[in-house]
């Protein structure tokens, strides 16, 4: 990963800031302060590009659970990962340092710098909050107040965590953190920001609903489409009931491999209501889906990195505009003169919610599927009238 | 009068099985130059037609033309209650209007199902050019084919002068068959430009499905045109069209 393609990709795909990751790492801290320029108040920019960078960084705690925090600036950058190297040993070598700290110390220490921070990926079954701890309490003890808002990860939705009441108070980030610049990886998870200017002060206030400033859509995979979404066996991926799971004593019965919770299931548990109750706050949730991946589909190709699929993905891209112009605004017959019928015919299912989708879990994404009607119209039958018969 | 009889039974029984899949109803032409049928399936997209000479019977009593319309199901029922030994005889009943399946084996067995009011169908031949002419051996198309079903509905045939193929692709995966010309189960592959064209797995896995593993299948096609598929039998031929599926 690269800064400038990291710019290049959000900026095809229609992101306007995008968090850096890994902020407290000696060479992608330089790589920031050497390739970016600072564009105000917490803000940078690549040279010639638009996409804006905020800096940001995930690290694990004592417990194994994952924080993200937004750093105002690379000064408070440099100085959290001198702090934070005294009870590191991987600080300098891993995008995600390893903390031999509580989630309450760790929170005390980034919130006095004026970083915001709040449980990442928040369901997950290895590294979250809630795979650990029954509630925020029981995780950020004193300090839970000062934690400012809760990532959702790629499994859950604003549907799925507002069934938990001790939640509504929070503000909800749909965000993912991207490992490659593909761009069914890189933003396919956002938020859409209400400021006033891009700077981390105005990006804090929105993540605090302060001065009007607020997040006012969050826009986030299907959770079935995350990989941790069903329980399921991490080898094998076969799908368990949580009864199923713990009668096995969480063993898969096919291979052995490890059972693990879905978010789902998890979600379950913590919940206290069947249905969600959503504060007055709470922006709506778009699901999408990577524009790349229903391409793919509609072609009948199983990989969404072929030649043939991103050439698809980059012309209607560089003609409508941007990635989620495509998959929601667009008009379809735009969308079929500049690319195929099928593409269009794909993508307005897409948007009806008409698309079949095989849930995720055990760390194999969801899939998206074609149902049959669908798939008919797409290879049209033709009879042997047509041909003289 | 109609009263054929036949000790290996297995071709008549095979193509029964294999049309039934296809066609509902068929009229069966019995005449002293053999059995022939052919029909379209309700939903026109392929055509059938069958040939067996007085040859493939141990006897063969048919005086003058008559059409033998059947339900295929029913037929189908019938004759899977036949012994794997039992040499089979069928005799039209005009009078009472059914067709009778005698089954001589360890015992006689006769079992009757209803005669049909059906006119041999008039089908006009569509003109059709092909553009690849491929000879596959009938155990590798066949592996081919349920390959393609794991994956997909639909299979893509591709031919140009050197290499015949049969993939599919969706989002279950993807499957792929490659024939190159001097492989063992290409027999022959002659093609006047390269062509490529999709058809429907479960038609064909069913048009295909009354060849024996060392049979060769002929197949013809032209790109997004129908696809004709022959083989031959003991005394008997196959032969069936397919219309495409193109894509939208």
């Amino acid at each position: 990963m690269e800064l400038k393609t990291i710019a290049q990709q959000a900026q095809l795909k229609g992101l306007s800031i995008v968090g850096t990751g890994d902020a407290l790492h000696p060479l992608w801290l330089n790589s920031i302060k050497s390739e970016l320029q600072k564009a105000g108040d917490g803000i940078f920019v690549y040279p010639e590009l638009r996409t804006k960078f905020v800096l940001t960084t995930e690290v694990e705690d004592k417990n194994r659970v994952h924080h993200l925090i937004l750093i105002p600036n690379e000064g408070i950058a440099e100085e959290l990962r001198i702090l934070f190297s005294k009870w590191s040993d991987d600080i300098d070598q891993e995008g995600r340092a390893s903390l031999r700290l509580g989630a309450p110390e760790i929170t005390d220490m980034v919130v006095e710098r004026g970083c915001l921070i709040g449980p990442a990926h928040a369901f997950t079954p290895w590294t979250s909050m809630y795979k650990e701890f029954n509630s925020l309490e029981e995780c950020y003890k004193d300090a839970a107040r000062k934690v400012s808002f809760l990532e959702l990860g790629l499994s859950a939705d604003t549907d799925m965590a507002d069934r938990i009441p001790e939640l509504h108070g929070l503000t909800f980030l749909s965000c993912s953190d991207a490992h490659s610049p593909w761009p069914d990886k890189l933003g396919r998870e956002f938020n859409r920001f209400e400021i006033h200017e891009v700077s981390f002060s105005e990006i804090d206030k929105a993540i605090r609903r302060q001065g009007g400033r607020k997040i006012s859509l969050n826009v986030g995979f299907d959770p079935r489409l995350g990989k941790y979404h069903r329980t399921a066996c991490t080898r094998c991926f076969k799908h368990y009931a949580l009864e199923e799971a713990q009668k096995v004593h969480w063993r898969c019965t096919e291979c052995g491999g490890l059972i693990k919770k879905g978010v789902w299931d998890r979600v379950n548990e913590l919940a206290h209501t069947e249905s969600p109750i959503h504060p007055d706050h709470r922006p709506p949730y778009l699901r999408i889906a990577p524009l790349s991946e229903v391409i793919a589909l509609a072609i009948g190709e199983s990989n969404p990195h072929t030649p043939k699929v991103q050439s698809l993905w980059e012309t209607l891209v560089s003609e409508i505009g941007d990635e989620i112009s495509v998959l929601v605004d667009a008009d379809v017959e735009t969308i079929e003169k500049i690319s195929e019928r099928r593409i269009a015919l794909v993508i307005k299912a897409f948007r009806n919610g008409n698309l079949e989708v095989v849930a995720g879990g055990g760390g194999k994404y969801g899939q998206l599927g074609l149902p049959p009607e669908l798939r008919q119209k797409l290879v049209p039958q033709k009879t042997l009238l047509e041909f003289g018969l | 009068m109609v009263r054929v009889s036949m000790s290996e039974p297995k071709v008549w029984k095979t193509f029964v099985s294999s049309v039934t899949a296809l066609i509902e109803e068929a009229a069966f032409v019995f005449s002293p130059e053999g059995v022939r049928m052919k029909a379209m399936d309700p939903s026109k997209i392929s055509l059938v037609e069958f040939e067996l000479s007085p040859k493939a019977f141990d006897e063969f009593n048919v005086k003058e033309k008559t059409v033998v319309g059947i339900k295929l199901t029913e037929f189908e029922r019938a004759l899977s209650r036949m012994k794997s030994k039992d040499q089979l005889i069928l005799d039209v009943d005009t009078e009472k209007n059914r067709l009778n399946l005698v089954f001589k084996g360890a015992s006689t067995r006769r079992l009757g199902i209803p005669l049909l009011s059906m006119e041999e169908e008039e089908l006009p031949e569509p003109k059709l050019s092909f553009a690849a002419k491929v000879v596959v051996r009938a155990e590798v198309l066949k592996d081919g084919l349920k390959d393609a079903e794991m994956i997909a509905e639909n299979v893509r045939l591709s031919a140009d002068k050197k290499s015949f193929s049969l993939t599919a692709e969706s989002d279950r995966g993807s499957s792929e068959l490659v024939l190159s010309t001097g492989d063992e189960g290409l027999i022959s592959l002659e093609v006047s430009e390269p062509a490529t064209a999709i058809y429907s797995v479960r038609y064909l896995k069913d048009m295909t499905s009354g060849a024996s593993a060392s049979d060769n299948i002929t197949l013809k096609f032209s790109t997004d045109l129908p696809l004709e598929i022959d083989f031959n039998v003991e005394n008997g031929k196959f032969r069936y069209l397919l219309a495409p599926r193109v894509e939208a």
